[in-house]
């Protein structure tokens, strides 16, 4: 035991003395994964040690769990969509194929594929809780838009990768989803035009499966990765206040009593993501054939909405697509108009407002999973 | 029991024990979660499309009666022999002896080892030469006029 | 000998009768063009443009006689004018150029149509003197004749059972002479089918076992080489059982006696013994080899069918299944064998491609069985996994807590 701690201890005194590792760490504190006041100006091994008794509100209880799911989703999916990357290949001849292999014959790439896309569907669905439990506790108001900004990013990021993660396995149901959601995003006034032209055109191709690969493995990582820092900075900046749910949150806690709590949630996270992946394979079809729609073709649960208005609206495209835009930058940019309504309808009413706008989202994505059976 | 016992009472003083179990599941998930990357970022082996096991040999009508052709399938060489208007039959090239690669002899019709000048007869079955086991005919199916060898 | 003679003789005095009238010029040496026929037979006119004879210069004066140029009815239609020929004419007729070597060596066709049709059934028959019986016309069209190769001729080989049924299905017809409604049969036969599905390429209509202008039924006995032309295996294992002799002893139809002439049935193995029973009595071996055809070879093929089911299901999974999709259709190939080896009645020769179908079947379906039992391990897997991580995490908890007293 005090040889072990010698080793590391002495692991520590040679790097130190050879690297700024006090900079580093500096850096890494500043990006956020540490969110309480550092001297970095210390060694590291005393840095660590004071971290280590640092008191800090717990951030693994109540709502305030699905931040810390949020990034360990990313995280977990990062990982798992390097590995696929490895047997992947984004051609329209291989991408089906490949993807076969991986799933059928390489040894434990059917769990990896698996976990990658129950990962996926986890984080939509955490990102939007998050957004709403930050909207339910009012941390959009001054001086928190920023964090409020990134955290309605990561919905939008996260609603990409998995719209372009879909694309790739070049499935029938992949590929008709896209067609229809491609269709819904081109039709847009302005924006239309110019995302075909980024997205490689109209046709579904070879061109658009070189670009939402690219996209889904280097662009939007980026794009999150930015908005997560912006996340954790203003976490450091702001704090996160007070949640009005009274979930004790003032406990505080030591950092290294976080650490221990992180891997927890991180273990338990990756023991439902393997046993979701083990009994429900997630469905993968047939290689997609341009030239024959198969009745089945649904967009992912959380488009349901947009589909149920598409199909029975007797309007264009476009009218579907503006409602999102629309609604996209309205969320956006809810910390400035969001008092004046405020004023107006008073802070119960507009929380009302708030979740009478997720149900109608619930209810009509429900209604596009119950009425629209092929 | 008992020995659970024991081992709750001596935690407060002795973390270390606590600390060797963690430090004993830790390197196993590092083993496990390695093992199963390995597996799985092993080079996958190019399998033909149509199946490992099939060897698509020619279409029949190339096949000449009586001719054998020696095809060269890995480590399992074999040859593809027409024997008459309907049958094929695909014997084993390699020798049951010493793994020498076996010739045809078309005049008496029997295989011959260049090694020991042994014989197999058409169905396998040695005819002369060292002690050795009978050799491998494999199952031959004519689809389409294709002729199919299953190693 | 003699007759021979006679006939060679009466041939030349008919040659020498011929010389003696003035020379009609062959058919094929007076051009269409000048012809001025159609000014007052419009309908026929256009109907003879439409044919193969327009085309090679053939015009009505060849087939009608009279004078083509002529401007006036009467003289149009004097000299040599036949009018409308008589039924018992157009063969004769049709064969003054058909049968003749030296005109038809240009268009590569055949001159021995006459003396087939003289053969046929309606070539007899109407010797005999019954006028309603098929001529050239009735097949080949009168004015519009056109090349079988011609999609919409008469003779287009998808259109010949319907240009044979003019007759042999017409109802006030075979009524009168009691004939069976062989248009009918053939309609709803597995040849008519294939037939109509594939565009004529592999499949009989009726002048394939008829015999195209020597049109007559297949004898009994020479049947089954008629239909053996195109099922050779079929034929060969009907030869080899004891079918090909005991029905020769009894004068029975070989093929058709289970198959029917013109309705050609395809069996379900599940009808083979209803068929039997047709003929051998109950309990008799006959018909109790008949149920034991029908019953393995449906628990064969049920039994490939279980296994192909099994691949699709393991394929949907996705699991690798290349290999049993081709062992599968070895399988179906071995199944066809047997199909084929039922026409020797033979059980011991049906039952060896039935055991080799269900040895390939019992394969997959026992490799297919093994994977997915691998598969399912993973779940036993899951057992084993969560008691690691709930050790794991009390490990974990047990750690927080240390540090809280250390």
């Amino acid at each position: 035991m005090s040889t072990r701690v010698s080793v590391r201890d002495r692991l520590i005194d040679w790097a130190e003395e050879r690297l700024p590792l006090s900079e580093l760490f500096s850096f890494l504190s500043h990006f956020g994964f540490v969110t309480v006041p550092l001297d970095t100006r210390q060694p590291l091994r005393a840095l660590l040690a004071h971290l280590d008794q640092s008191a800090m509100p717990d951030h693994v209880r109540g709502p305030q769990i699905l931040g810390a799911l949020m990034a360990m989703l990313f995280g977990f999916e990062a990982l798992t969509g390097v590995l696929l990357a490895f047997h992947y290949r984004p051609t329209s001849e291989a991408a089906h194929e490949s993807t076969l292999a991986i799933v059928r014959d390489i040894p434990v790439g059917g769990l990896i594929h698996a976990l990658h896309a129950w990962g996926a569907t986890l984080l939509v669905l955490v990102v939007v809780l998050r957004l709403a439990r930050l909207f339910w506790d009012g941390l959009w108001r001054a001086p928190r838009e920023l964090l409020w900004m990134s955290a309605v990013a990561l919905v939008w990021l996260s609603m990409q990768f998995s719209f372009t993660g879909g694309l790739l396995p070049w499935d029938v149901n992949g590929y008709w989803s896209t067609v229809r959601g491609l269709e819904v995003v081109y039709a847009l006034p302005l924006v239309g035009p110019v995302l075909s032209f980024l997205l490689g055109g109209r046709v579904i191709g070879e061109d658009v499966l070189t670009r939402f690969f690219v996209l889904h493995v280097v662009v939007l990582p980026m794009f999150w990765t930015a908005a997560l820092y912006v996340t954790f900075a203003t976490l450091r900046r702001t704090g996160l206040g007070q949640t009005t749910l009274q979930v004790p949150n003032r406990r505080t806690t030591t950092f290294r009593e976080h650490r221990h709590d992180l891997a927890l949630v991180a273990l338990f996270l990756f023991a439902v993501l393997v046993t979701l992946a083990v009994l429900v394979p997630f469905p993968f079809g047939a290689a997609a054939d341009p030239y024959s729609t198969p009745a089945s073709a649904r967009p992912p649960w959380y488009m349901g909405a947009v589909f149920v208005v598409q199909e029975h609206v007797p309007l264009g495209s476009w009218f579907v697509g503006g409602i999102l835009l629309v609604l996209a930058f309205g969320v956006l940019t809810l910390p400035w108009w969001a008092p004046r309504a405020e004023a107006k309808l008073g802070e119960a009413r507009l929380r009302l407002a708030g979740l009478a706008t997720i149900a109608v989202w619930l209810v009509l994505s429900l209604l596009a999973v119950l009425l629209d059976r092929p | 029991m008992q020995e659970r016992g024991v081992v709750k009472g001596t935690l407060g003083r002795q973390p270390g024990v606590w600390m060797g179990f963690a430090r004993a599941f830790l390197i196993l998930w590092i083993v496990g979660v390695g093992m199963a990357l390995a597996s799985y970022l092993k080079p996958p082996v190019s399998h033909e499309a149509t199946g490992d096991r099939v060897v698509r040999v020619a279409r029949m009508a190339e096949l000449k009666i009586g001719e054998a052709v020696l095809v060269k399938h890995g480590v399992t060489p074999f040859y593809v022999l027409r024997v008459d208007a309907r049958r094929v039959i695909a014997p084993s090239a390699v020798c049951t002896h010493l793994r020498c690669i076996l010739d045809y002899d078309a005049a008496k019709k029997q295989i011959v080892c260049p090694c020991d000048g042994g014989r197999y007869a058409l169905d396998g079955k040695v005819v002369s030469g060292p002690k050795r086991a009978a050799l491998k005919l494999y199952s031959v199916t004519i689809r389409d006029g294709e002729v199919r060898v299953r190693i | 000998m003699t007759n021979l003679r006679l006939c060679a003789i009466a041939a030349l005095l008919a040659l020498a009768a011929l010389g003696a009238f003035p020379r009609v010029a062959h058919p094929l040496e007076r051009a269409a063009a000048g012809e001025r026929c159609g000014t007052c037979h419009p309908k026929q006119r256009t109907l003879h443009e439409e044919g193969i004879h327009a085309r090679d210069g053939v015009g009505c004066v060849g087939c009608h006689g009279g004078v083509g140029d002529a401007t006036e009815a009467a003289a149009a239609h004097s000299g040599s004018f036949k009018g409308k020929l008589t039924r018992e004419a157009v063969p004769a007729m049709c064969a003054s150029c058909h049968a003749d070597v030296k005109a038809m060596r240009p268009y590569g066709l055949s001159t021995d149509q006459y003396a087939l049709y003289q053969q046929s059934g309606h070539g007899t028959k109407l010797r005999e003197g019954d006028r309603r019986v098929a001529v050239c016309s009735d097949c080949h069209g009168a004015h519009d004749i056109r090349s079988p190769k011609d999609p919409e001729a008469r003779t287009f080989v998808a259109n010949i059972a319907a240009t044979c049924g003019r007759c042999h299905g017409d109802a006030a017809l075979i009524r009168e002479r009691r004939l069976p409604n062989v248009h009918a049969e053939y309609g709803k036969s597995a040849h008519a089918k294939a037939l109509m599905a594939h565009g004529g390429e592999n499949a009989p209509s009726c002048v394939t076992c008829h015999g195209v202008h020597s049109a007559a039924p297949p004898e009994t006995g020479t049947i089954h080489t008629v239909c053996g032309r195109c099922h050779g295996e079929q034929r060969d294992a009907f030869a080899n059982g004891p079918h090909a002799a005991g029905m020769k002893a009894k004068n029975q139809a070989e093929c058709s006696a289970c198959h029917g002439s013109h309705e050609v049935k395809a069996f379900e193995p599940k009808d083979v013994p209803l068929e039997c029973a047709r003929c051998h009595a109950p309990m008799t071996k006959g018909a109790i080899v008949g149920r034991r055809i029908g019953r393995e070879y449906a628990a064969a093929a049920a039994h490939v069918e279980r296994a192909a089911q099994a691949v699709a299901k393991a394929s949907a999974i996705p699991m690798r299944t290349e290999d049993h999709v081709e062992r599968l259709a070895d399988a179906r190939t071995h199944l066809a064998e047997a199909r084929v080896a039922v026409h020797t009645v033979r059980l011991e020769a049906i039952e060896e491609p039935l055991r080799r179908a269900g040895k390939v079947a019992d394969e997959i379906e026992r490799d297919l069985h093994d994977r997915r039992f691998v598969a399912n391990t993973w779940k036993l897997l899951l057992i084993v996994f969560w008691f690691y991580v709930l050790g794991t995490a009390y490990l974990v908890r047990r750690a927080r807590q240390a540090t809280d007293q250390g």
